[in-house]
């Protein structure tokens, strides 16, 4: 399974390379990695919204993962199981972050376009990114981690679940909660997507206008260092209200 | 009811998934990249250093309700080098029985609760006991730290029991603890954590709590 050697790596399944990885192969287990970081990347980026957080947690996700790879089960894709351990390490690390009130949160503008751009952008695309990252950063990180999944990574509301080891209720809950307080914060782009899958050019005002700007977010809207809103649930509609904070 | 108190989606919020939907993923800095292959790379050559240290894993199985394995017991060790780099808060909660479990979902308040440790260690119940405490939770805490724990269970368990040395109750993970056979829950979290850790071990028929791991956050 391990494949013999002189076989390409790139020519190994994941599960192969896992396999290879804990019977002894140095290579393999970067490649794995290789294979899927620029999806890790994106996850721990929109979670965190911090490049060197970002960039702390899947370093410490992957060193993790490289350790205890023979804990693989084979019950799940190895990139489902990379998603996790990066998941955790990301919503780990927000809330020891949030319990440091000294350490800057990353909404600064400057920072988040470094982050959320790329040169080539048209402007508008570059400050609807920042945009859509600063919000982001503005929810309680349990909904942030289930939006980034979900609505931006793709993933089901089950696999979602299945990641942040939780209750599919609990992932809809807090999807349609972060989306709740993601829609004021987000209201002139929103007016500008003509349809699900593709949005329109940015605020007909231009780019340099800044509509929708980090600077109209305002922190108080959600805080960021309440990480579990899920269970207050004043109209007792929650679809799920007894998943957390549950004696 | 405002928006951020509306408990499922309604249309109005398509164009919000829409919009996040949208957004093209962010490339990977290069030099991200070649920082996590170099961290990987000394891992590797770390590895190739030591005498086998993760050859030596077995996988973990999952404990079936009702279910007996006895050589899982055997099979159950999990990485035997752990480098425990998340912050956790360790209770001991020894020599307690199944009932103490019932107030796991505040353990944090308990009274032999530990003082919250620095980052990147375990709180540590006594001085002389202190490693060898460690090093019983490391597998565990493996466990949890890299996503392996099992989902939580409905509700923290009040009575639970053991049947043929294994526990009562599903969606546990077996772990060795203390070179014995145990077994990781997932519990509903508190006021302060949304998920608690403990360890079980089975006394004949009696389920016995011997640690819980608490995520700080």
């Amino acid at each position: 399974m391990s494949g013999e050697p002189g076989d390409r790596l790139d020519q190994r399944s994941d599960v192969e390379l896992l396999q290879a990885h804990v019977d002894g192969d140095p290579e393999a287990f970067a490649e794995v990695v290789r294979r899927h970081q620029g999806r890790l990347w994106a996850v721990a980026l929109r979670t965190l919204g911090d490049r060197e957080e970002a960039a702390d947690a899947l370093q410490d996700a992957m060193v993790k993962a490289f350790r205890s790879a023979a804990s693989f089960r084979g019950d799940a894709q190895v990139t489902t199981w990379l998603h996790r351990v990066v998941v955790n390490a990301c919503i780990d690390r927000a809330r020891r972050r949030a319990v440091r009130p000294a350490d800057p949160l990353p909404d600064d503008p400057d920072r988040l376009a470094a982050l959320a751009t790329t040169d080539g952008d048209p402007a508008t695309d570059r400050q609807r990114r920042v945009d859509v990252l600063a919000a982001l950063q503005q929810l309680p990180v349990d909904q942030r981690a289930a939006l980034v999944l979900v609505d931006m990574e793709g993933y089901s509301i089950d696999e979602a679940a299945d990641l942040l080891e939780t209750r599919p209720g609990t992932v809809k809950s807090r999807c349609s909660r972060g989306r709740a307080g993601l829609a004021p914060l987000l209201e002139d782009w929103r007016n500008q997507v003509a349809s699900p899958s593709v949005p329109s050019p940015g605020p007909a005002t231009g780019a340099q206008a800044r509509a929708p700007g980090p600077s109209r977010i305002d922190p108080n809207h959600a805080d960021p260092n309440h990480t579990d809103p899920d269970h207050t649930d004043p109209d007792g509609t929650d679809p799920d209200p007894t998943e957390e904070g549950a004696p | 009811m405002t928006d951020r108190d509306r408990p499922s989606d309604g249309p109005e919020h398509a164009d919000v998934s829409a919009l996040l939907a949208a957004e093209p993923e962010p490339a990977m800095p290069a030099d991200v990249a070649d920082r996590l292959q170099a961290a990987l790379r000394a891992e590797s050559t770390a590895r190739g250093t030591a005498a086998r240290p993760h050859r030596d894993v077995t996988p973990i199985g999952t404990a079936r309700r009702r279910r007996v394995l006895p050589a899982l017991a055997a099979a159950a060790a999990v990485v035997a080098v752990v480098a425990v780099g998340g912050t956790a808060l360790v209770q001991r909660g020894g020599g307690s029985g199944a009932d103490d479990s019932s107030a796991a979902g505040g353990a944090a308040e308990s009274g032999g609760t530990t003082s919250a440790p620095e980052p990147g260690t375990l709180a540590q119940p006594d001085g002389g006991a202190a490693d060898a405490e460690g090093r019983r939770l490391a597998e565990a805490q493996e466990a949890v730290d890299t996503g392996l724990a099992p989902p939580a269970l409905d509700s923290a368990p009040t009575d639970l029991t053991c049947t043929g040395g294994q526990l009562d109750a599903t969606n546990v993970l077996s772990v060795s603890y203390e070179g014995a056979l145990g077994f990781l829950v997932t519990l509903p979290g508190s006021a302060t954590t949304d998920r608690e850790y403990a360890v079980f071990g089975c006394d004949g028929d009696t389920a016995r709590r011997l640690a819980v791991l608490t995520p700080t956050g």
